[in-house]
């Protein structure tokens, strides 16, 4: 069998981004397509550019004044939004460091959160909201203890990208505001986008960061999307050229960017892929609780204190976290490769580039204890997985983890 | 090899096959052999490629350097060639189980003034116990490594045998295997000499043809006592102490009993260059004492070994067994006369298994505590079984 449920690790190219790739491809023989040419390739170039910015907005809800910067993935998006800013501050003298703090939490992605680290390796103070209580989620009170006015720049993801949850992003960006009304508000939206209904302005942030190979674009594409009235506060993490407003240095990935913008453009007219993903996951859920004694689903529970404007959107509708009962005696990364042996791709959470997976770094990080975090997987759908391909995965998924618990302990 | 007798190399697989790859060019040729195989035989069989990060050098503070294991490097080679043998292949975390059951030991081992021998333990506690285990979660019975040692199917029973080429030779380093264990592991280059597997790797394009061997202990960096200190607590780390002769005549002064082994004849640092002929006599770790002596000093009758391992039947007092005693990796051998009582006197509690002693029938070879001991038969080629070199001396 073959069944791909690492969704959130990357989408699929889209059979009909394929389809228009494919088409465009022989242009980049025939015209000389580079964006800052003077030429009318560079007319064209610039048009398939701007197409697909205007792409992107709209899939974003942003209007026309807000900018859009190509970059080649949400990890240098992530990095410019928020690292970029302090490596200029550096660079100003006579500024009291103590002043310019940043404000993130600690279930964050690697290219935030490495981010965080080099900005207190800088010399600014770094503020990271963490759960009072081990092994649960935020409350509206962690948030607010670490928010100061002294915060000039704050990032929050959008949907966790290992157990779903979804953050009220909008909620915490008003509570902030009002403290440090001069803060610059970036968020990850790389695994909302797409997957569920927001905007720009809804989202109350001034800028937000996407990823091309997450909506079934090319991967080495992604964008910042920063309001306008933001745009000034921006700072550049590539410099050498005048491209993307100055924003953004380098000849821009042309191929990559058309793709994104088709991708975009499909993701925005598919009105009920959110529907799609949650009864993929709706499904699965259900088998796998039924066959599984014990099991845990993660992620679902939403941060308590804020007046959730939507209940039902806690938990990103194709992601299932889950964490097998310690009567399995496997370890999460052991069904992965099990699943894999099997045709079944999922995945631990975030892997590195050697392969070793490392476990459930944001159930580490909420304070889970070591069961949890080593026996957890993430199963991530796009929606349009054939439904007994599903069934049968997830009885395989339930058969693997059944004959382990028959096993000895180690 | 006699009739009847089957080398079970690459031959005999009838099981899913997890293969242990460090990204070195031993590992790498015995995945590509079995792949091969795999091919010949038309087999449905799965073969896995397993690499085992058992050590993480970001956090120890180690020296990335010097080309060890568990570098994201090796594990890069490791990956293109299971991906030229065409057979999938994961990295598993092991570092748990490693530290738990290897460097905390290890470290333990020095600071009492042994000699401790880590390989054996990874092989006997992590390779062929944690891997083999969770092999058997993924569906395969059988664990591939690339050490150069053979196993021989002999009607039912599985013979341990040292290598075609004498000078790699592993077997040393696994006498901790069970007999269970040997009817499921495969040493697909045990029948191989290195040049062959060089030759084998080189042909094949591999990456890791040329890659230098690897020496001494995969997660040391540096010098053992370094080691030792870095991972110790500051009130664990062996304090200096005197060196003196049998006679207790102070000739010196040292920075450690973790410096030393028995039978160590370099790197005494006495004044005056007056270590040139001294040997480590006997290490006390509990007063900080180094004997050190003439290398005549270091003779014993034989020794005693603990926690014996028996791949054949094992001796008793009333029916000794003449073998041959490996004392150290890469020593030739000597020959001795083994007996075992029947069980445990119980009177130590610290060692519960029954004692075994070996006394030296021809020439003598210096015996260093913590060290394995390994039997091979008289023709020096099959591995009796093998156990921990005690600090008790043999009396005559």
């Amino acid at each position: 069998m073959s069944c791909n449920l690492d969704a959130n690790a990357t989408w699929g190219l889209h059979p009909a981004v394929l389809a228009a790739v494919t088409e465009f491809l022989p242009r980049l023989k025939r015209e000389l397509l580079n964006p800052s040419s003077v030429h009318l390739g560079g007319q064209s170039a610039k048009l398939i550019l701007d197409e697909a910015r205007d792409a992107v907005r709209e899939l974003v809800g942003a209007s026309s004044g807000d900018a859009v910067i190509f970059t080649s993935g949400a990890t240098e998006a992530n990095n410019q939004a928020v690292l970029a800013p302090f490596i200029s501050l550096s660079c100003a003298a006579n500024i009291d460091r103590s002043q310019f703090a940043f404000l993130t939490s600690c279930v964050e992605h690697e290219s935030v959160s490495d981010c965080a680290t080099r900005i207190a390796q800088l010399g600014f103070p770094v503020r990271i909201v963490k759960p009072k209580a081990l092994a649960s989620f935020f409350s509206r009170a962690d948030f607010l203890e670490q928010m100061h006015p002294s915060v000039k720049v704050a990032s929050f993801i959008h949907g966790q990208n290992e157990i779903g949850t979804i953050l009220p992003v909008a909620q915490i960006a008003l509570e902030l505001r009002a403290l440090s009304p001069q803060v610059f508000i970036h968020c990850d939206a790389v695994q909302t986008v797409g997957r569920i209904a927001f905007s720009l302005k809804k989202l109350n942030v001034d800028a937000l960061s996407l990823s091309g190979h997450k909506i079934g674009a090319l991967s080495g594409v992604g964008a910042l999307v920063v309001s306008g009235a933001a745009t000034s506060q921006l700072s550049s993490l590539l410099l050498g050229g005048a491209q993307e407003h100055r924003n953004r240095a380098g000849t821009e990935n042309l191929l990559g960017v058309f793709s994104l913008g088709v991708a975009a453009r499909l993701a925005k007219q598919d009105e009920e892929s959110g529907l799609r993903m949650l009864s993929v996951r709706s499904l699965l859920r259900e088998i796998l609780l039924e066959k599984i004694p014990g099991l845990v689903i993660q992620g679902e529970c939403a941060v308590t204190g804020f007046s959730q404007s939507d209940p039902e959107q806690n938990v990103l509708p194709n992601t299932l976290c889950i964490t097998f009962p310690p009567n399995c005696n496997l370890r999460g990364d052991d069904l992965v490769v099990a699943c894999d042996i099997a045709g079944i791709r999922i995945s631990t959470g975030s892997a590195c580039s050697s392969g070793k997976q490392e476990g459930n770094r944001t159930l580490k990080a909420l304070g889970f204890d070591k069961h949890a975090v080593q026996a957890s997987v993430r199963i991530s759908c796009t929606g349009a997985e054939d439904i007994a391909e599903l069934k049968a995965a997830a009885e395989v998924i339930s058969r693997i983890l059944t004959n382990s618990s028959l096993r000895p302990a180690r | 090899m006699s009739a009847g007798r089957t080398e079970t190399s690459v031959m005999d697989f009838n099981n899913s096959i997890v293969v242990a790859m460090s990204g070195g060019v031993d590992s790498s040729v015995a995945a590509l052999l079995l792949a091969r195989e795999k091919a010949k035989r038309n087999s449905a069989q799965s073969i896995i490629g397993v690499s085992m990060q058992v050590w993480d050098y970001r956090k120890s503070g180690g020296s990335l350097s010097r080309a060890t294991c568990c570098a994201p490097s090796d594990f890069d080679d490791a990956r293109r060639v299971a991906g030229k043998a065409g057979i999938p292949y994961y990295v598993m975390d092991l570092e748990d189980r490693f530290k738990e059951q290897v460097i905390e030991p290890f470290i333990a081992q020095y600071r009492a003034g042994f000699t401790p021998n880590p390989c054996v333990e990874c092989n006997r506690k992590v390779k062929f116990k944690e891997l083999r285990a969770r092999s058997l979660m993924l569906g395969c019975n059988t664990v591939a490594t690339g050490h150069y040692a053979r196993i021989v199917r002999n009607g039912d029973t599985f013979e341990l045998r040292r290598s075609v080429d004498r000078v790699k030779d592993q077997t040393y380093f696994l006498f901790g295997l069970t007999p269970a264990d040997l009817s499921s592991t495969l040493f697909p280059i045990g029948h191989l000499t290195k040049p062959e597997v060089r030759a084998i790797a080189a042909e094949a394009g591999l990456a890791s043809a040329e890659k230098p061997e690897s020496q001494d202990i995969c997660f040391v960096s540096g010098s053992v006592a370094d080691f030792v200190r870095r991972h110790s607590a500051q009130a664990d780390v062996p304090e200096g102490g005197k060196i003196i002769n049998v006679r207790g005549e102070l000739l010196g002064y040292h920075s450690g009993v973790h410096h030393f082994t028995v039978g160590q004849r370099k790197g005494l640092g006495l004044p005056g260059g007056s270590d040139a002929a001294l040997y480590v006599l006997e290490i006390r770790a509990a007063t900080a004492e180094v004997v050190v002596g003439e290398r005549a000093e270091l003779e014993r009758p034989g020794l005693i070994v603990t926690g014996m391992n028996w791949l054949v039947p094992p001796p008793t007092s009333s029916t000794p067994l003449r073998c041959i005693a490996q004392l150290r990796h890469r020593h030739a051998g000597v020959p001795v006369l083994v007996t075992q009582e029947e069980r445990s006197t119980g009177s130590d509690s610290s060692e519960n298994s029954p004692k075994t002693t070996i006394r030296f029938i021809a020439g003598w070879a210096p015996v260093s505590p913590g060290q394995a001991t390994v039997l091979y038969d008289i023709d020096n080629e099959r591995v009796l079984g093998g156990g921990t070199t005690s600090a008790k001396e043999l009396r005559c």
